[in-house]
């Protein structure tokens, strides 16, 4: 059986000899509240802080080596052997190198 | 003027971008590669105007909210990074023939952002904050970092084989795209910008769900796979840089990782229902 609140006398449709209307409807008012205190969040906040800095350095910075060696050749002119590496992102280090040693030749001459 | 008439501008710009770039390719005239490349810009602007002005109409609707909140926001979003981000790297690499594998995505993308509706909608209250811009945008230039980068591999894989094939044929048409080389490293470079912003996407959504839900981490489906996306990728730079992976196992990775994406991004919205409920197929 439906009772409605906004129609009361819904019930009297049904014809019977007695019929149920809806005089009045208490309803208790509740809402739903989250309360959270976390005072651990500035560890996360640091963790990921680390998280993203680590990536960066990992990522954007690279251990590069260079060799420098200045000799006499026969001739008694000096040579220069330059060398290096590092540990990624050779192509870029390799044109980075290039460039220096060209700098280098430009000046030389 | 309103944005979606914008909107619907670039996207014309946008084909037409899509066009010059492949007809650059096809007959190698300096011209049309300027004008291709110039169109491309002309795209982005008609779309950062759009974007501005879908912004400042939200605030002249009482809604006021960055304009990055359904689908059609989102998609509009970005199709604008994937072009600006292919810009940068086409003028810092001079390699204006990938522009004919790359140009085609804002154009797609916009085309479909278009099918979706694109009304102004009020934001629910849990997610009217400030993270909004940091986690969205952070998010977005990473996905479309890894849409460049997948174009880019799929086309190395194409010319290693090319190269393989015919080694000397400087005339062809393979001839005339980049060496492998150089879209190995592209290829990689792209994923080294978009994998740190998809963490900080990923680190700013957990601290916006612990304001917004009370948690960091709920494996909402959105959450999952951005997890599996974030692996993927970290799994690609650790190849790379301590295994010395290169060219055609690292490009499969690329692509690999951007399938992973787009389930991410559309598979999730549309498939599986979640938290992250900004562009349901509803």
């Amino acid at each position: 059986m439906w009772l409605l609140m906004d129609n009361p006398d819904y019930d009297k449709q049904r014809g019977g000899d007695y019929y149920l209307r809806v005089k009045d409807l208490k309803l208790k008012k509740y809402t739903g509240l989250q309360v959270n205190k976390d005072p651990g969040e500035i560890l996360v906040w640091l963790g990921s802080i680390l998280l993203i800095a680590g990536i960066m350095i990992a990522f954007f910075m690279s251990h590069k080596k260079l060799w420098v060696s200045l000799k006499k050749d026969k001739k008694g002119r000096s040579e220069l052997t330059i060398g290096g590496t590092a540990n990624k992102n050779r192509g870029a280090f390799a044109r980075e190198t290039e460039k220096m040693i060209q700098n280098l030749k430009e000046v030389s001459q | 003027m309103t944005n979606s008439l914008l909107f619907g501008i670039s996207t014309f710009v946008y084909f037409f971008a899509m066009v010059l770039y492949i007809s650059y390719l096809a007959f190698r005239s300096e011209g049309l590669g300027k004008v291709a490349t110039l169109s491309l810009f002309g795209g982005v602007l008609v779309e950062t105007a759009a974007i501005g002005l879908r912004w400042y109409e939200s605030y002249a609707m009482g809604i006021g909210r960055a304009p990055l909140t359904n689908m059609y926001e989102s998609l509009a979003f970005f199709a604008w990074t994937i072009a600006l981000i292919y810009l940068v790297l086409e003028r810092k690499f001079r390699v204006k023939t990938v522009g004919a594998f790359v140009a085609p995505f804002p154009f797609i993308v916009m085309a479909y952002a278009s099918l979706n509706p694109n009304d102004i909608q009020p934001l629910v209250p849990a997610l009217q904050s400030n993270w909004l811009i940091s986690h969205v945008v952070t998010c977005f230039v990473g996905y479309a970092a890894f849409a460049v980068s997948f174009a880019v591999s799929i086309l190395y894989l194409f010319k290693v084989k090319s190269e393989r094939l015919s080694p000397k044929s400087p005339g062809s048409f393979w001839g005339f795209l980049p060496a492998s080389s150089a879209l190995d490293e592209i290829g990689y470079k792209t994923i080294a910008i978009g994998f740190p912003l998809l963490t900080i996407g990923i680190v700013t959504g957990a601290f916006w769900a612990n304001v917004a839900w009370g948690t960091y981490w709920s494996w909402d489906p959105k959450e999952t796979w951005s997890l599996i996306v974030w692996l993927i990728y970290a799994a690609y730079l650790h190849a790379r840089i301590t295994r010395g992976w290169q060219g055609k196992r690292t490009a499969i990775l690329s692509i690999v990782g951007f399938a992973a994406t787009v389930f991410c991004y559309l598979g999730v919205n549309l498939i599986l229902s979640g938290l992250h409920s900004y562009g349901g197929a509803s």
